[in-house]
């Protein structure tokens, strides 16, 4: 049942919505946008999610609606920081990992998702660069041109803008060891990230660290990697199995650790992704990699080799079947 | 009884045509990074295999950290089974595929890739001897001088602090004994090497020098290459043989347009990487006809000692002749 103040109350908004309509410089539109877009740019609603492919089939619409929104207001910096968050999210969490595991059986479909999450890593990094450009006008070809230097006017306020802009720049260019261009970039991203560490190491619990265990073993750095390990587990109190996943695939393989390897990701498995909301979909992510991994142990590790050398010519391993 | 005895017949009868049907699962070693354009180039002729043979065999590219002599001392167990190799891992497998390092020797892609071919039956035969099968040649474009100051000559290169692999002593002696100043260092060490001085030089391909950012402590390169960096895809022989003539063929066309991929693409990409160093302050020296030419004669003299000492006598002057009845042409 409709009350008279409810009517009074309808008829008053309905005149201020035509107002607003009729005036200058203004429209329902951009109102309701305004008073939607807080929410819809709100990443704790996805990252917090218990179903990730439903996230995964939500993102795009959203991703697409906040373009248009772009469009219209460029300059719009929580809408740019979401865009930058939410393509990364989407090229990382699902198509660089659906990649991940189509590789054991499908190199074409993998190479297929790979372009996918490379073009999205890219739209990520225009849209975080359009963001500190904002704030900082010229930024990102200060970046390129001598990155170390450029990224020291940022402020701790930054280490979001930081987090995201520089993990979409360096995924670009790890999907993209093909393009010199995209090479080329390499020290701007790695500047990004080193200057977010060094404002704020524990900011997200950690989460710079976890991006550092993979760097730094993509570089050989495995002691290092394995102090951001250490510091990755310790801010996240062991609630994050992105750490784990990321030393097992980065490091035990490359140490030829099979143990190690098992027991990290036994562990990533062992957590309640319940246990800490805010970071439940991406745990279901990297727990879903840990699967995979663990399903193909026997492909990624090779039998030991004896120190009197392996030349036994009647020994023939083969891999499993 | 009989019924027993038709069983086993037919189990006998039955069993080539199980074996023929049986998938080969090979895993392929190699240290080249995830997403290259080497490592995208293996996983689709790996992919071309499994289609070319109707999924009788189907390979997996799996990255290895460990050093090469690991990957090969690994392949006499027979697995893995196949393995991209560097230009440093072939020369583990045997010192006449240290001849594409002789340092100024080729003048031209063209030069190198016509001796390569004049040679490919030699080193199939070295291969074979050390139970392994020829699949392809890799391309991992031309190393360079980068250095710090700008060497156009020898003798300029002789002033800089020069990266060497670690253990690699003869090439330390031949360096030493030439007047160059060579620092061995663990590949890992250089740019810690470069941003501490203790090198001011390094060979290295334009794309490795992009990758590694080496190039941001040496912001010179001489336009005059020093060594194609030829590697091989090869597969050990019990493996081979195991697998049926018409698949063996199949690999083989696989991995023929492979290398014909790679002989394009890699040249463009250190093209392209070239380019890229250039409009971040990379300066090119290039050197006229004469001085490339004078360079060239002044370092033929200095490696005439690689033949029978780094290079087996008999790869080196196989490779100056088919040089030479290139040049002749």
């Amino acid at each position: 049942m409709v009350t008279e103040q409810g009517r009074n109350r309808s008829g008053f908004l309905a005149v201020v919505l035509v107002t607003v309509a009729l005036s200058p410089g203004c429209s329902l539109r951009s109102m309701a946008v305004n008073a939607v877009l807080p929410t819809l740019v709100n990443p704790d609603v996805y990252l917090s999610d218990e179903d990730p492919e439903l996230v995964r089939d939500a993102l795009p619409f959203l991703l697409e609606t906040l373009e248009s929104i772009l469009e219209a207001d460029p300059a719009r910096q929580d809408v740019l920081l979401f865009a930058n968050t939410g393509f990364l999210l989407y090229a990382n969490a699902f198509l660089q990992t659906d990649s991940v595991i189509a590789e054991w059986d499908d190199y074409d479909r993998a190479a297929e998702l790979n372009e996918r999450a490379r073009r999205m890593c890219l739209r990520a990094r225009d849209y975080g660069l359009r963001n500190v450009e904002v704030d900082y006008p010229g930024i990102s070809e200060r970046l390129r041109a001598d990155p170390e230097a450029a990224v020291e006017v940022f402020e701790p306020e930054d280490v979001e803008s930081l987090y995201y802009l520089g993990g979409a720049w360096m995924l670009a260019v790890s999907l993209g060891l093909d393009e010199p261009a995209l090479v080329a970039d390499l020290p701007a991203a790695r500047a990004l990230l080193d200057r977010a560490l060094e404002l704020d190491e524990e900011y997200e619990r950690g989460t710079l660290h976890s991006a550092f265990i993979t760097l730094e073993s993509v570089d050989g750095s495995y002691a290092s990697a394995r102090e951001h390990f250490v510091r990755a587990v310790e801010l996240s109190e062991g609630q994050d199995a992105g750490p784990y996943v990321s030393l097992a695939a980065g490091v035990a393989v490359a140490e030829e650790n099979r143990e190690e390897f098992r027991q990290l990701l036994e562990t990533a498995l062992a957590i309640d992704p319940d246990e800490e909301p805010s970071n439940r979909l991406l745990n279901l992510v990297a727990q879903r990699r840990a699967r995979s991994l663990l399903d193909h142990i026997d492909d990624l590790f090779f039998e030991p080799l004896d120190e009197d050398d392996g030349g036994d010519p009647r020994t023939d391993q083969e891999i499993r079947p | 009884m009989r019924a027993l005895r038709l069983a086993v017949v037919a189990l006998v009868l039955m069993s080539p045509l199980v074996l023929s049907a049986q998938t080969t699962r090979l895993r392929l070693a190699s240290s080249l990074p995830a997403n290259s354009l080497w490592d995208r180039s293996l996983k689709r002729m790996a992919s071309e295999w499994q289609k070319g043979t109707d999924g009788r065999v189907r390979a997996q590219v799996r990255p290895t950290a460990g050093d090469e002599s690991t990957v090969i001392r690994r392949m006499r167990m027979n697995n893995p089974q196949v393995a991209a190799l560097t230009p440093l891992g072939l020369q583990e497998v045997d010192e006449a595929f240290s001849v594409f390092g002789i340092p100024f020797f080729f003048e031209s892609e063209a030069e190198a890739v016509h001796v390569l071919e004049a040679l490919t039956p030699r080193l199939r035969d070295t291969l074979a001897e050390n139970d392994l099968v020829l699949l392809n040649w890799g391309h991992g474009g031309w190393a360079h001088i980068f250095s710090a100051a700008p060497v156009t000559t020898l003798d300029d290169f002789r002033k800089t602090k020069v990266f060497t692999s670690a253990g690699d002593d003869s090439m330390v002696q031949w360096y030493k004994e030439n007047g160059f100043r060579p620092v061995p260092l663990a590949f890992t060490d250089v740019l810690m090497g470069l941003n501490t001085g203790l090198i001011d030089a390094y060979p290295s391909s334009p794309y490795g020098a992009l990758a590694f950012q080496w190039y941001r402590q040496t912001s010179h390169m001489l336009d005059v290459a020093l060594a194609p960096l030829f590697g091989a895809t090869v597969m050990t022989e019990r493996a081979w043989r195991r697998i049926s003539e018409a698949d063996q063929n199949a690999m083989l066309k696989a991995a023929v347009a492979t290398q014909e991929a790679l002989f394009v693409d890699v040249p463009r990409q250190d093209r392209e990487a070239v380019s890229e160093m250039q409009t971040r302050g990379l300066t090119v020296s290039t050197v006229d006809a004469a001085a490339a030419a004078s360079l060239r004669a002044e370092a033929e003299k200095l490696t005439a000692s690689w033949r029978g000492g780094i290079v087996p006598a008999d790869i080196f002057d196989a490779a100056v002749e088919a040089r030479a009845a290139y040049r002749g042409r």
